[in-house]
């Protein structure tokens, strides 16, 4: 029972995390890489800014998964280790 | 209680019971078709190695098309939300079972599963505006439909791809059905709720035969349906933020194995298995590093546990996700 909560404590860990960059990367995408506009304009801005907003948002949701990815890596091989 | 809440509530249980019904009755009738075409599967956790029949998950499909046909009667107004609902579903479940009888390469079944989505799109049964937490509605015109046909592969396959032990796939997703039907409540929108319902009795009946220790198996039919269930109730009930949140243990098992296996690989490409079962019965975490990283693996880190204990976490992880959707509504409530 012990070893049970105590493995489902860690496994809820990562679900919160994994939440908390869910919440926060898509404020991030939407309310900050959004809304940038540049002060200079011409005729290609308008698509350059919408390539790069796509560009920084698809970087931030990747940056979740390699956290996503680190975080078990880690988690797992310490376990492992743990174990032997 | 008033009388439209009332019928809304009725109309639900009626929903719940057809789902239920029609796939408690077929299921046992799809498991001999399966025997009679010896689409039979090994049961790999178990010592006995005993074989089961696949694409019982059919079942799961009539049930769901037999729900959403007596909805569109009952609601004639909602026949083109029903009528998209039924396609994603048929499109998904035909995938499913092509890749049942041959199976299709892993890199074409994703690129298949994005058909699932065109009745949604076609027939216009989303909305283009996405509701971020402490953003507020975003107009996605053009991106929406692009992330529609992005939505549905990737739930189905992550449904997919988190099947790999007895009364895993029906037991999360009925956790998953729970979850949508109470976000649809907590909008004020519980006759929207109907389809949901209906997946959560399709889900229990199937989940009676799938449980440890399992008579059936779901197949690729059962497991691509559901999900393109999901994704079409998600993208149709407006619940795509919250749903995202509550499907993290299926989306973070589908990204560990990809990015550990360096993308989308055959079984056989494989080389190792990351859980490896004991002469008592009981799975343990391998210790190859070769190996894919699972949900599976990550939970037996700790220590080796019977394949009904394994699958009762990945349940208790689903329900603790599904609440953590709830508080993301609530952010979008205020927001």
């Amino acid at each position: 029972m012990r070893s049970m909560l105590k493995r489902l404590t860690s496994l809820v860990g990562f679900v919160i995390v994994a939440w908390l960059s869910i919440v926060f990367g898509l404020f991030t995408v939407f309310r900050l890489i959004f809304e940038v506009t540049l002060l200079s304009q011409s005729e290609f801005t308008p698509t350059m800014l919408g390539i790069t907003r796509i560009l920084v948002g698809a970087a931030v949701a990747v940056s979740w998964l390699l956290i996503w990815r680190k975080l078990a890596e880690r988690y797992l091989w310490q376990k492992l280790k743990e174990r032997n | 209680m008033d009388p439209s809440s009332l019928t809304n509530f009725v109309s639900l249980g009626i929903m719940f019971g057809t789902g239920f019904a029609v796939t408690f009755l077929t299921t046992p009738l799809t498991a001999r078709l399966s025997k009679k075409l010896n689409m039979v599967g090994v049961d790999v956790h178990k010592t006995s190695k005993p074989k089961l029949p696949e694409m019982c998950g059919l079942a799961i499909v009539m049930g769901l098309v037999c729900s959403a046909g007596i909805a569109s009667i009952a609601f004639p107004a909602e026949q083109g939300r029903l009528l998209a609902f039924i396609l994603c579903v048929s499109v998904a479940a035909l995938i499913g079972l092509v890749d049942d009888f041959r199976t299709l390469s892993p890199r074409l079944k994703p690129l298949l599963t994005v058909a699932a989505s065109f009745p949604i799109i076609l027939l216009g049964t989303y909305s283009p505006y996405l509701t971020i937490p402490f953003v507020g509605t975003a107009r996605l015109t053009i991106v929406y439909p692009v992330l529609v046909m992005v939505a549905i592969p990737v739930l189905t396959n992550a449904i997919n791809m988190m099947n790999p032990f007895n009364g895993a796939m029906s037991g999360t997703c009925s956790v998953l059905s729970i979850a949508m039907i109470v976000y649809l409540m907590l909008l004020g929108r519980t006759g929207e709720a109907i389809l949901p319902s209906a997946l959560l009795g399709a889900l229990l009946a199937f989940h009676w035969y799938n449980r440890y220790p399992a008579k059936v198996f779901s197949g690729n039919v059962g497991d691509l349906s559901v999900g393109a269930a999901i994704g079409a109730l998600t993208i149709m009930g407006r619940i795509e933020v919250p749903v995202l949140v509550a499907m993290i243990p299926h989306i973070t098992n589908a990204f560990y194995l990809l990015s550990s296996v360096g993308g989308l690989r055959e079984r056989r490409e494989i080389p190792s298995r990351p859980t490896r079962l004991l002469d008592d019965g009981r799975l343990e975490a391998t210790e190859d590093r070769k190996a894919p990283i699972t949900l599976s693996r990550l939970i037996l880190a700790e220590g080796p546990l019977y394949e009904n204990e394994i699958v009762r976490i990945m349940i208790i992880l689903t329900m603790a996700s599904s609440v953590l959707g709830s508080l993301t509504l609530l952010f979008l409530m205020r927001g």
